[in-house]
């Protein structure tokens, strides 16, 4: 397998740069990892890891120089290829009839540090916004001037349960590059390509040929000895349990602490609901019409003339969670949850989905 | 008057199918053919329900009257529809006007008569009772289904 | 960033084509069609009788109409509009040569297919009535195909009656049977008053009637419900769902009831197949 070396990393910062991609890769920022843009190797977070509880967020230090110790960031690639606004057309009204102009093309850009959960997360996206006959088409073209350089990961974080949701801790597909990266016996990274632009990237750079000391990188013991202290969540029926459990008390009680604030719906890396809103000069002939990111816990979201239809914040919860675990998985063939457990760490109040799904069980069936 | 044929109206008719042949004919003698022309009001609110119709054929409008706005029709009544209720429920007096919109055969009820024999012959009283509470709690049913407006413009908040 | 005035392929086909207002006839108070054509007279993209279009006002937003016209007009589009809100307001307010933005038709039509040879009932409540009407034309242009063809049209009041010199013409007919009720009226109205599942033992429904329902949520419940009643099983029932929708396509997630997206999967169900989530509470 291929190899590159701890030192040589920088020159994967040198490839995407010749190759004429904006970089976007994990920094720490105010407490948190966070994608956002970066020029060098430098920018990379080096010996930091994240501590993850419901309502927590917290960084701290490791033992070693690892750039990717860390699991899900506060933000999700959804920021860039779905971002919160962008404009969908531009229209003059004083022309006869109006003329739209389409907007600018997205620039190139490289996506580096990408977790598995959100390589699924993508893929899911690609379900939703490609499939069909009215693909969307901004995300179109971000995906295809994208390049992801993904990374496995090493050990789950506390909130991380991708296991049960079949989408990590380790990649399958869907980047165009896949690092490993290994501490001992050296500080390398193994090198992988999933694209034939994948491909002729990484015959850029300056990569070894691997010692047979190290083990392959999708050998599935390395990934059965991925820390167990994350959560687990049985997926199985959940999608049943939810559809019976519409009055369910427990719904109350969990309205009694969510806020609606949709904190969970910013942070998720799959969620796709959106809206548009228009702008306009002051004289009304230029109009910017903007895709923007919508939250379905607002309370607006389902407002007909007559009113909304889910008003209470129970309401919108559960319609929330059985969206998420259960009706996607019928509208579309992927999963609505990638298990990165961002939602779980970014409630304010500390609601743990995958406690409610246990509950809910719990509640179903008291004696087992 | 062709008792006859008000019996076998009676017995065709949904609301009182499933009587006995006697008490149809019970009922239909207390009954008598009437008719109304275009206009021609059946009975005014504040009346005394001295009886009750089924239409043969036409239509009868319920109105209420509303001061300043002027009569409003909240329901219409067509053929084999029983024209009020009130000659049932003390103090026996009709709430509403009714007015036949276009001209109108009716068989018209003596109330007074129909009240005795009930009271004489329960279980007379008791079928004419459940039927009768029947389209009460049908016409209540409509009414909130009218009252809830809709159609109406609910855009204001 | 390279500027493309253009978009190709795909990325044009989600812009919104502008059509200008050839012409506005006002059906009520609140209530205006709109017959808006593309500028240079092409024809329009067919559609399917219970079809609807994003319609933009520009500057004020975009939300989704039926189609109200007959699908062989193939000049121009007709959109009955009723102003309870912002966008409507504006759209409402239009005059001929203004212009709107147009995509679609998007969403699953009425199935007049299924429903040749049968005996049919339209039956409309309030402004249900304008995604009906296309359904209606082309059963009407093909009347031989269908068995009993019958009409049962509830609103407020004879005010808020559509499409009354049309309605007048379908009277006329003697295959086509027309019944007309309003929940109140003052005494010039000579017809029925009460609520529209009055209408349906005097319409002749029954179990071999094939059902298609449109108005407000709840008057299509109770509709179904008398349906049932009468003997229609509830997979010879549709109706037309009205959902929040900001893209039409699936994609926006407002629509959503339950697994099913409306623009999309609908907005023509089988009651069948989501009655029951209807009656369920804030789902």
């Amino acid at each position: 397998m291929k190899i590159l070396r701890y030192n040589q990393f920088g020159a994967l910062f040198h490839a995407l740069k010749k190759w004429g991609y904006r970089i976007i890769g994990p920094v720490t920022n105010n407490g948190t990892i966070v994608y956002d843009c970066i020029t060098r190797d430098a920018d990379l977070p080096r010996g930091v890891t994240d501590d993850t509880a419901p309502g927590h967020y917290g960084l701290s230090p490791t033992a070693g120089r690892a750039r990717f110790a860390w699991h899900a960031p506060s933000n999700s690639p959804r920021q860039y290829l779905f971002p919160p606004r962008v404009p969908r057309f531009h229209m003059r009204q004083d022309e006869n009839p109006p003329r739209i102009t389409a907007p600018a093309i997205p620039v190139r850009t490289a996506l580096i540090g990408i977790r598995p959960c959100d390589l699924a997360a993508i893929r899911s996206l690609d379900t939703v916004l490609l499939d069909g006959p009215h693909p969307d088409p901004d995300y179109r073209m971000r995906r295809e001037a994208t390049f992801i350089v993904a990374v496995n990961c090493n050990t789950l974080g506390a909130t991380c349960f991708c296991k049960d949701t079949g989408t990590g801790p380790r990649a399958h597909g869907g980047y165009d590059v896949l690092l490993t990266e290994y501490e001992s016996p050296n500080h390398v990274f193994s090198v992988e390509t999933g694209s034939e632009r994948g491909e002729n990237f990484v015959s850029d750079l300056p990569v070894d040929e691997g010692s047979p000391d190290l083990r392959d990188a999708n050998d599935p013991s390395v990934a059965s000895e991925c820390q167990s202290n994350a959560t687990t969540l049985s997926l199985n029926g959940v999608g049943e349990l939810l559809a019976e459990s519409f009055d369910s008390p427990l719904w109350d009680e969990i309205a009694d602490q969510c806020t609606t604030c949709g904190n969970c719906t910013m942070v998720c890396p799959t969620c796709f609901c959106h809206r548009y809103e228009e702008t306009s000069s002051l004289d009304g002939t230029e109009v910017t019409r903007s895709r923007v990111w919508d939250t379905c816990f607002s309370q607006d979201y389902s407002a007909l003339h007559s009113g909304a239809i889910r008003i209470s914040t129970k309401s919108r919860y559960r319609n929330w969670i059985t969206h998420k675990l259960g009706t996607w998985a019928q509208q579309f063939d992927s999963p609505g949850c990638v298990g990165c457990g961002r939602c779980i760490a970014w409630c304010p109040v500390g609601i743990d989905l995958t406690g409610v799904i246990r509950d809910l069980r719990r509640r179903r069936s008291p004696m087992l | 008057m062709d008792t006859k044929s008000v019996d076998a109206l009676l017995a065709q008719n949904p609301t009182f199918a499933g009587m006995s042949p006697a008490m149809i004919g019970t009922v239909a003698g207390c009954a008598a053919n009437v008719r109304f022309d275009q206009g021609q009001f059946l009975f005014h609110e504040g009346d005394s329900a001295s009886r009750f119709f089924v239409v043969r054929t036409g239509l009868v409008a319920i109105d209420l009257f509303v001061p300043h706005k002027g009569a409003l029709t909240i329901k219409t009544l067509k053929e084999h529809d029983v024209v009020g209720w009130s000659w049932l429920i003390p103090p026996y007096r009709w709430h509403f006007d009714a007015r036949a919109i276009e001209n109108t055969r009716a068989i018209a009820f003596d109330a007074l008569c129909l009240r005795t024999k009930c009271e004489e012959d329960t279980a007379l009283g008791y079928e004419l009772m459940k039927r009768f509470a029947q389209i009460i709690a049908g016409r209540i049913e409509a009414n909130r289904v009218q009252l809830m407006d809709v159609y109406g413009n609910a855009g204001k908040r | 960033m390279q500027a493309s005035a253009e978009y190709s392929g795909v990325e044009n086909a989600s812009l919104p084509v502008m059509y200008r207002v050839t012409a506005r006839r006002r059906e009520s108070f609140d209530t205006i069609t709109l017959t808006v054509a593309q500028a240079k007279g092409e024809p329009t993209p067919a559609f399917e009788p219970g079809q609807f279009n994003m319609v933009y006002a520009p500057g004020v937003g975009e939300i989704p109409i039926s189609i109200s016209g007959s699908p062989s007009q193939r000049e121009s589009f007709d959109h009955t509009i009723r102003s309870v809100g912002r966008v409507t307001a504006a759209l409402t307010a239009m005059h001929t040569g203004q212009w709107v933005g147009l995509r679609g038709p998007y969403g699953t039509p009425w199935p007049v297919e299924e429903a040749h040879g049968e005996n049919i009932v339209f039956i409309a409540g309030g402004i249900g009535l304008a995604p009906l009407r296309p359904a209606i034309r082309h059963v009407l242009k093909n009347r031989d195909e269908f068995g009993n063809v019958t009409l049962a049209y509830g609103a407020r009041t004879p005010h808020d009656l559509l499409y009354t010199r049309e309605i007048e013409r379908w009277r006329s007919r003697f295959d086509f049977d027309v019944f007309v009720t309003v929940d109140a009226a003052d005494a010039h109205w000579r017809g029925h008053v009460g609520v529209v599942t009055e209408l349906l033992r005097m319409a002749g429904v029954n179990a071999s009637s094939m059902a298609f329902v449109c108005g407000p949520s709840v008057m299509m419940q109770f509709t179904a419900r008398e349906l049932g009643h009468l003997g229609l099983g509830s997979d010879r029932v549709y109706v037309s769902l009205e959902r929040n929708m900001q893209c039409g396509c699936g994609q926006c997630g407002h629509c959503q009831l339950e697994r099913y997206f409306v623009c999309k999967d609908g907005p023509v169900f089988p009651y069948k197949t989501i009655g029951h989530l209807l009656s369920a509470r804030e789902l």
